[in-house]
């Protein structure tokens, strides 16, 4: 047990240093800009946290980074680049809020049941097209998913825009679904998605899944040596569409928490980039679902404090696009440096 | 002659506690080809980066031209006159050679443009004067490994090198490149050169040098002309021990009804994309308890034949049949279900995963026949347990259940595929190349467990380019040129020239051989 936690602290020891001197790093920065150094900090590390309010629109925005980003590291666990969390995210989403205002008038738990159940299948749809073409046809899955993003963006433009469209409101904005579909909110939190929870839990999930399964072990030894895979009796094509069904249906999974529980329609521009943020979130994690949690509320708390930071002080909230890219920066070095300490022993 | 051209008196080395190197003394006379020998982990690769100004010795001293020298760092022994080539090429890709051999130190125009021409006719020169058969303006990706390794010779003699580290060279060539390199390396001493020739293999060892060093446990513990040793007394300094070299008993194999058929080929034809004959209608038949061991010059269709019994590449004519059963078209899965085992012969490739744990590594494929998962889950302390029992038995060093096998060496390495296939009880076990890169003590185990495999009435299938392995291992011996199987004779009925002489005369021989 305690092996296990030394372990744990083992591989998030060289995250938990970039962060922190990335934050420090960042600090300098606001100290040669800002007026007010230690308030825009505070705004933008704390304000999060100031209210109810506030936390509440935190837990939404960690909420999609955390559940694409756990998709991410099941189709990179596999060796799939997979870049389409954006498209996948979209799809679930439209493919929800369709399902929800066709049946409006049916029994609410069963509408919002069957918009869970489409959009998840819309996301592993997603996913799955690339992934077949790669092991089909040997088509290269980052220009498909890629790709993928921007049909997915025009499909739900196209829906939202013709059938969807809610005529009184400004902008490719669906009509509502019916408030009797609407998922609850997290208890004392209103109007935070029970998303959130729900994303917790599913990563231990998928550390279990991966760590803990023959499954899992089968994933992860394809995506490490497709060869060696084959010759101990694994079919790595086969590993790689499970994944990216999974990896599609988790995001497709997050666009349905934030139609049912958050916007309760489509917004056309709901989504900020989460798919490619979460890429980032995933790699920062090293592919560790339990790790994703963690660089999943640490990107959130950034977009979510650099809209009070800008608002409240006169730092621009472009600060937080400098701080990411220092964070991947450092975590870089960080790779560089245990590699090397490996050749000294 | 006083002055030993390089003389290294009591070097030693620590890595903090552990002693990498501690007493080692070595003499190269003049242009000599001297081989320093040792297994895996005696302290070679220290000693040569020690001379390369790599890494700093703790004690001891370096003699160059009867000069004492010290060699702070690569440039220092360069200007010394000491060239190193290491076992991992330090070549650009994308570059021309004559640009890798001057890289870093480019002949200039005006001081600012690199003068190719120059650094052309420069390096047709060199390869002109060590007869090397090269283009200074071939680019290096299109190169063969065997090339590379030329330019990479060059670009220490462009040095003007005088004493050269070779650092085991030749494991990563094909025989035949080895061949061509020891010829270089007679060369290189006939024009005056003095080459340190790092290896375990002895029989290159033998070949080409004139003077051995042998290094156990990072002590020089040998140093005699090597007309005046046998490889066995060799294998006897580095290992510390008698290597009884492990031999099949003539009569090992089993007769009556305990002989049955395990696995056979009819007619195993496997196409190129080209529609070149890969497998050239191969028939064959391994009984339990047999070893039957494919001979043959690496490229001859060892490995189509190795893959296309683990399921791996498909055949286009012909059967494949496992205990009578027709599996021409199943899965690999579905044959090792069946009692298939393969030891592949790039363990690096396919035979491990190795940013996984070595218990990962041993557990794959094993999880429902050792019940190491219940309900598709894992029950992680007894898949370590597992691993660690199979650690203990195949001797596995530097190993725990968590250990990234990449981080293991080659010997260890293929130990763990050996524990992942034997725990299989395999009816059918396919062996390719299993030692090679491995030390002579780590190849005896191996030997041994494959012995002890067909002792237990598993049929095994053995593929190797090193002739003295089929020899002493198989029952039957088939030999494969050009993808055919040009002849299946008895071990006890054939001799190593015998053989050699069906391996390069393809069908012509074997028949020439058969009359």
């Amino acid at each position: 047990m305690i092996a296990t936690f030394l372990g744990l602290w083992r591989s998030a020891r060289g995250s938990l240093g970039a962060i922190v001197v990335t934050l420090v790093i960042g600090f300098g920065l606001v100290v040669l800009v800002s007026d007010d150094p230690v308030e825009s900090y505070r705004q933008l590390l704390f304000a999060s946290f100031a209210s109810k309010a506030n936390f509440v629109l935190y837990l939404n925005r960690a909420t999609p980074l955390i559940l694409i980003g756990l998709g991410i590291v099941f189709a990179f666990r596999a060796g799939v680049f997979n870049v389409g969390g954006e498209g996948q995210l979209y799809m679930g989403a439209i493919t929800c809020a369709a399902i929800g205002i066709f049946l409006a008038g049916w029994p609410g738990v069963l509408v919002a049941a069957l918009c869970l159940i489409g959009a998840v299948l819309a996301g592993a749809l997603w996913g799955f097209w690339p992934a077949f073409l790669k092991t089909g046809l040997g088509v290269d899955e980052v220009v498909t998913t890629l790709m993928g993003n921007f049909v997915a963006l025009l499909i739900a433009n196209f829906m939202v825009t013709h059938a969807l469209r809610d005529a009184t409101a400004y902008g490719a904005t669906s009509l509502m679904l019916p408030q009797d579909s609407w998922l609850p909110s997290i208890p004392g939190l209103p109007n935070a998605t029970i998303g959130f929870p729900v994303a917790l839990v599913t990563a231990a999930v998928a550390w279990t899944v991966l760590f803990r399964t023959e499954w899992g072990a089968n994933l992860r030894a394809a995506g490490i040596n497709a060869r060696f895979a084959e010759t101990i009796g694994i079919r790595p094509k086969r590993e790689i569409i499970r994944a990216m069904i999974v990896s599609g249906a988790l995001a497709g999974l997050a666009g349905a928490f934030y139609v049912l529980g958050v916007g309760h329609r489509f917004e056309q521009n709901f989504s900020p980039g989460f798919g490619l943020m979460a890429l980032t979130v995933a790699l920062l994690a090293r592919l560790n679902p339990f790790g994703v949690v963690a660089t999943g509320l640490f990107y959130a708390l950034m977009l979510n404090g650099a809209a009070y930071m800008q608002i409240e002080t006169d730092m621009p909230r472009s600060l937080v696009n400098l701080l990411t890219g220092l964070l991947v920066l450092l975590m870089t070095v960080d790779v560089r440096r245990r590699g090397r300490a490996r050749v000294a022993a | 002659m006083d002055g030993a051209r390089l003389k290294l008196t009591g070097i030693a080395k620590s890595f903090g506690p552990k002693a990498a190197i501690r007493r080692i003394d070595l003499d190269v006379a003049g242009a000599e080809v001297h081989a320093v020998c040792g297994e895996n982990g005696a302290g070679k690769s220290t000693l040569m980066n020690i001379l390369a100004g790599v890494l700093q010795p703790d004690a001891g001293t370096i003699e160059i031209d009867g000069r004492a020298v010290a060699i702070p760092d690569p440039h220092a022994a360069a200007r010394l006159g000491v060239g190193m080539v290491h076992q991992h090429f330090t070549l650009v890709p994308s570059l021309s050679v004559s640009e890798n051999i001057y890289l870093g130190r480019q002949i200039k125009r005006f001081g600012i443009f690199t003068d190719r021409r120059a650094m052309d006719a420069r390096a047709r020169e060199l390869i002109d004067r060590y007869d090397f058969a090269l283009d200074p303006k071939a680019i290096v990706s299109d190169l063969s490994v065997g090339q590379r390794q030329r330019v990479e010779i060059l670009k220490a003699l462009a040095f003007d090198a005088r004493i050269l580290i070779l650092d085991e060279p030749t494991a990563v060539l094909t025989p035949r490149e080895v061949d061509e390199l020891l010829a270089v390396m007679s060369r290189l001493r006939e024009r005056g050169a003095s080459i340190l020739f790092i290896t375990h293999k002895l029989r290159e060892a033998k070949s080409v040098s004139q003077t051995v060093t042998v290094i156990r446990d990072g002590v020089s513990v040998l140093r005699m002309a090597t007309a005046g040793v046998s490889e066995s007394d060799i294998s006897r300094a580095m290992v510390g021990r008698d290597i009884a070299a492990p031999l099949r008993a003539a009569d090992a194999a089993p007769s009556g009804a305990a002989f049955k058929p395990v696995l056979a080929l009819e007619n195993a034809t496997m196409l190129s994309a080209a529609g070149r004959r890969r497998l050239d209608d191969v028939s064959l038949v391994v009984h339990a308890g047999e070893i039957f061991g494919v001979a043959g010059v690496d490229g001859n269709g060892q490995t189509e034949l190795a893959e296309a019994v683990a399921g791996l590449l498909a055949i286009q004519g012909g059967r494949i049949e496992l205990e009578g059963d027709d599996i021409t078209s199943l899965s690999p899965a579905a044959r090792r279900q069946r009692g298939l085992g393969f030891i592949p012969e790039d363990r690096m490739d396919r035979g491990l995963g190795l940013s996984m744990s070595v218990a990962e590594n041993i557990a794959a494929g094993n999880y429902q026949r050792a019940a190491l998962s219940g309900g598709g889950l894992i029950a992680i302390a007894r898949r370590d347990a597992f691993a660690d029992e199979r650690i203990r038995r195949f001797d596995i060093r530097g190993a725990n259940a968590a250990t990234p096998v990449g981080d293991l060496s080659g010997g260890n390495m293929q130990k763990v595929v050996l524990a992942r296939e034997f725990e299989r009880a395999p009816k059918l076990l396919i062996v390719a190349q299993p030692t090679r890169g491995l030390d002579v003590g780590a190849s005896e185990f191996v030997h041994c467990q494959i012995l002890a495999a067909a002792e237990r009435g598993c049929a095994i299938l053995l593929i190797s380019s090193e002739l003295s392995e089929i020899l002493a291992l198989s029952d039957r011996i088939g030999v494969m040129s050009q993808g055919a199987m040009v002849g299946v004779v008895e071990r006890a009925a054939v001799s190593e020239a015998e053989i050699g002489m069906m391996m390069s005369g393809g069908r012509a021989g074997a028949a020439a051989m058969a009359s």
